[in-house]
């Protein structure tokens, strides 16, 4: 077997020979796993950059930049006729709006809103699963091929794995038994998703065995300094350029909880369910929940766990600009913070390219106090 | 100087006479004088509203916050006193309050950019202005910032929520779903407050509620007439506090009884609340402005009527008590701002024809995506029949979002084309 080098991951040498066409999504709630196993590759989109302002007149200026910038981003593959088959899901009200839009001034070749229920009860599942099996249907019409159970597991199996080497490498990353940023780490799940799995998940195990070999190749005996330790709270990070940021200042991340971060590999789907569909829907209902799910409350309840556990100093709430499900979040999780002794900053993102002045202003500050205080 | 013993001393004060029942019977005694010369319907709300919040703080029977979605049919027949926080919060806004409430909630981190209505309602808590709730229940109908406002008070006050969550789909198995998960909410209160849930009460609210519809329809007729015969300015305010909290019981029929015939009485003398339309407008979304504002006399000065608004309009078939249930579930799971947004288009399309309307105003409530998202889109497919819409950026009850010369502005030049038009 030939190890691939730190270098070739870094310049994403990624097998494209069987690269299957891509199928785009937006939310984390997809289930991923019946996209692969109709033959589609998934593409999670956030689409940095693509001015949310456009998409204005078509929705609201007070409406989600995420949401905005997709819009945008779709009205531009409209024009280049580039649209690509589509999942949404019914995860928010800015969601449940872009599909009217969409829908109206859109329609590509395969569109799907797929219903996903707030709340974990049996019979959401079981309503929940009916959905999942309507998309399954409808993949299958639009594809002509069957989504065999086999299929389904292979995926399972494929995303399991991925989700799996990201947690073991977050582990060794946040012990620092690697030397391995956050912003770095962050960068591989996008990649991932869109990247055949199997190859990925290969790609994957080489690094981590790269990264363990350089970390004993390097004195051990040499401590770090003492960074501050910070958990990241919110929904989906558009701009990775802020961890990249908050690391360059001196802070520590351990635990970005965002649906494109940490709450993205930290749950598994149970592979020795016989039910595949079962399986999937118990997985996208029972996952670390998005603050939107009314399961919110458990999470908020588990990340105090872990600000305890990890000897957090201090938490960041970054948030996209209105989204009222994380925005509702902020006032009983920061006052238990607050109880706590931990400091708390609060930022906003708007999908822009650049972090503002006054954003790295504030997060040096933060850091700062944090390390005085 | 130091004013914070000042400010704790009044917020003392504000907040035990929130608390103190009698406060509200003098408050109703106070409005029956001043409000006098008022309509009866007004004066009958008065009564209804300030009595809800006396039974609520005498805790005569379990309390219950619920949203505007969730059917007061259900809570009359659990045998509840529901408390409607976001109607409040319009109530509050009226009589100048809503900044105290807001400032206090911002201080807590429910930031401005939150849907101010639930901004009010957080302060109003915070600051103990409201009767403490044994349970909480409501429905994700219409919006995100509904289901956790409303987590955030069952956590607040340590008591449990029930979420009637409907489907986005509306089919046969969405129907079964909703109705089950309405079956155990019964269960679900009567297991927390020692109650029977009685069948037969149920009926009886559902048959209550059947009269009381019958009613509003034949309201609703009446306003087909020119001139429009009710304010769509009351409509959207006292009205449509007992719209969605009083259908059920006794007084939500004695009350569109009041009503109807206050509205008969117009029509049969032929009154209208402008006697020489030059325009009629309908009005979009649930909601307007509360606090002293230029909109209405705007629309007046252009001899311009609310002749109807999207909220008013009775989407939902009779119940069949045989089924009790399953008649709820249809009205949840029908109403036309749920879904996709085709189905608020064509209710408003048919209201357009029904009500003979000119033009519309969608008012864009700040903070309220579900609908402002829409707006949009529907002014899109109004362009298509050649009706003119105007989306008014407002905010219901928080008044520093809004500013006088830009609504006059954008009012006046909407009232110049629709005037034209005829």
């Amino acid at each position: 077997m030939t190890l691939l080098t730190l270098s070739d991951i870094d310049n994403k040498i990624i097998n494209k020979k069987d690269q299957q066409p891509f199928m785009t999504f937006f939310c984390s709630y997809t289930p991923e796993e019946i996209i692969m196993a109709s033959g589609f590759q998934p593409k999670r989109v956030i689409p940095l950059g693509s001015d949310p302002s456009l998409a204005n007149s078509f929705l609201d200026s007070n409406f989600c930049p995420y949401v905005r910038s997709i819009l945008t981003w779709a009205m531009n593959l409209k024009q280049d006729k580039a649209m690509l088959p589509t999942v949404l899901v019914n995860s928010c009200d800015g969601m449940r709006r872009l599909y009217d839009v969409w829908n109206y001034y859109l329609k590509n070749s395969f569109v799907y809103f797929l219903d996903l229920p707030r709340k974990q009860e049996p019979a959401s599942k079981e309503q929940f699963k009916l959905s999942l099996y309507r998309l399954k249907e409808s993949l299958e019409e639009f594809t002509g091929k069957k989504i065999t159970e086999e299929k389904l597991d292979m995926a399972i199996q494929q995303n399991n794995e991925f989700r799996t080497l990201l947690e073991k490498l977050d582990q060794l990353r946040q012990n620092q038994t690697i030397d391995l940023s956050s912003y770095d780490f962050l960068k591989l799940i996008p990649e991932g998703i869109q990247s055949s799995k199997r190859d990925y998940n290969h790609y994957l195990d080489n690094y981590i065995v790269e990264l363990l070999k350089k970390a004993t190749e390097r004195d051990q005996r040499r401590k770090k300094a003492k960074l501050p330790h910070l958990l990241l709270t919110g929904t989906v990070l558009d701009n990775l350029e802020l961890i990249k940021t908050i690391e360059e200042y001196g802070g520590f991340i351990d635990i970005a909880d965002h649906c494109n971060g940490w709450r993205y590999y930290v749950n598994k789907i149970d592979e020795q369910e016989p039910d595949k569909m079962e399986a999937i829907a118990k997985f996208y209902l029972e996952k670390t929940a998005c603050p939107r799910m009314l399961a919110s409350e458990e999470r908020e309840e588990r990340l105090l766990e872990i600000i305890r556990a990890r000897n957090i100093d201090g938490v960041i709430f970054y948030n996209q600009k209105f989204c009222d499900p994380s925005l509702f979040q902020i006032p009983l999780l920061r006052e238990k913070i607050k109880l706590m002794g931990i400091p708390s900053l609060f930022l906003e993102g708007d999908f822009s390219l650049d972090i503002s002045g006054q954003v790295k202003t504030r997060i040096q500050a933060f850091l700062e106090a944090i390390e005085f205080g | 100087m130091d004013n914070s013993n000042n400010d704790d001393l009044k917020d003392k004060i504000i907040s035990l006479l929130a608390q103190y029942p009698f406060t509200y019977s003098l408050f109703q005694n106070f409005g029956n004088f001043y409000f006098r010369k008022s309509d009866r319907s007004f004066l009958f709300w008065l009564q209804f509203f300030t009595q809800q919040l006396e039974n609520a703080y005498q805790r005569k029977k379990p309390v219950v916050w619920t949203n505007i979605f969730t059917p007061s049919e259900l809570l009359y027949a659990l045998d509840v006193i529901p408390i409607y926080p976001e109607m409040i919060s319009a109530s509050v806004a009226s009589i100048g309050l809503a900044n105290y409430f807001i400032e206090k909630a911002e201080s807590n981190f429910y930031l401005p950019d939150l849907c101010s209505f639930y901004r009010v309602a957080s302060g109003m808590y915070l600051r103990n202005c409201l009767p403490k709730p044994d349970l909480v229940i409501s429905t994700s109908l219409l919006c995100d910032g509904s289901v956790r406002f409303f987590q955030n008070v069952s956590r607040y006050y340590h008591c449990d929520y029930f979420l009637i969550d409907p489907s986005y789909e509306e089919n046969e198995k969405s129907l079964i779903y909703l109705t089950r998960e309405l079956e155990s909410l019964g269960k679900w209160v009567s297991e927390r407050t020692d109650r029977e849930f009685s069948l037969n009460t149920f009926r009886n609210c559902l048959a209550l509620a059947n009269e009381s519809r019958l009613i509003i329809q034949k309201i609703n007729q009446l306003r087909e007439n020119s001139p429009a015969p009710l304010s769509g300015w009351n409509a959207l305010a006292y009205q449509l506090y007992m719209y969605f909290s009083s259908l059920g019981s006794e007084a939500g029929l004695e009350f569109y009884e009041i009503l109807s015939q206050e509205v008969e009485k117009h029509v049969a003398q032929g009154e209208g609340v402008i006697n020489q339309e030059k325009a009629r407008v309908l009005w979009l979304h649930q909601l307007r402005p509360y606090y002293p504002n230029i909109i209405w006399q705007t629309l007046l000065d252009y001899d311009t009527v609310i002749a109807f608004e999207e909220i008013s309009q009775v989407w939902w078939p009779e119940y069949n008590l045989a089924e009790p249930f399953l008649g709820l579930a249809k009205k949840i799971l029908t109403n036309p701002g749920a879904g996709p947004i085709n189905r608020r288009i064509s209710s408003i399309l048919n209201l357009i024809e029904k009500y003979h309307i000119d033009g519309a105003i969608h008012f864009n409530q700040r903070g309220c995506r579900q609908s402002c998202g829409g707006a949009p889109l529907i002014k899109e497919f109004l362009k298509m029949k050649k009706i003119p819409m105007l989306i008014l950026d407002g905010d219901g009850i928080d008044a520093r979002n809004y500013s006088e010369g830009q609504t006059r502005t954008r009012l006046e030049a909407f009232l110049e084309i629709i005037s034209q038009k005829n």
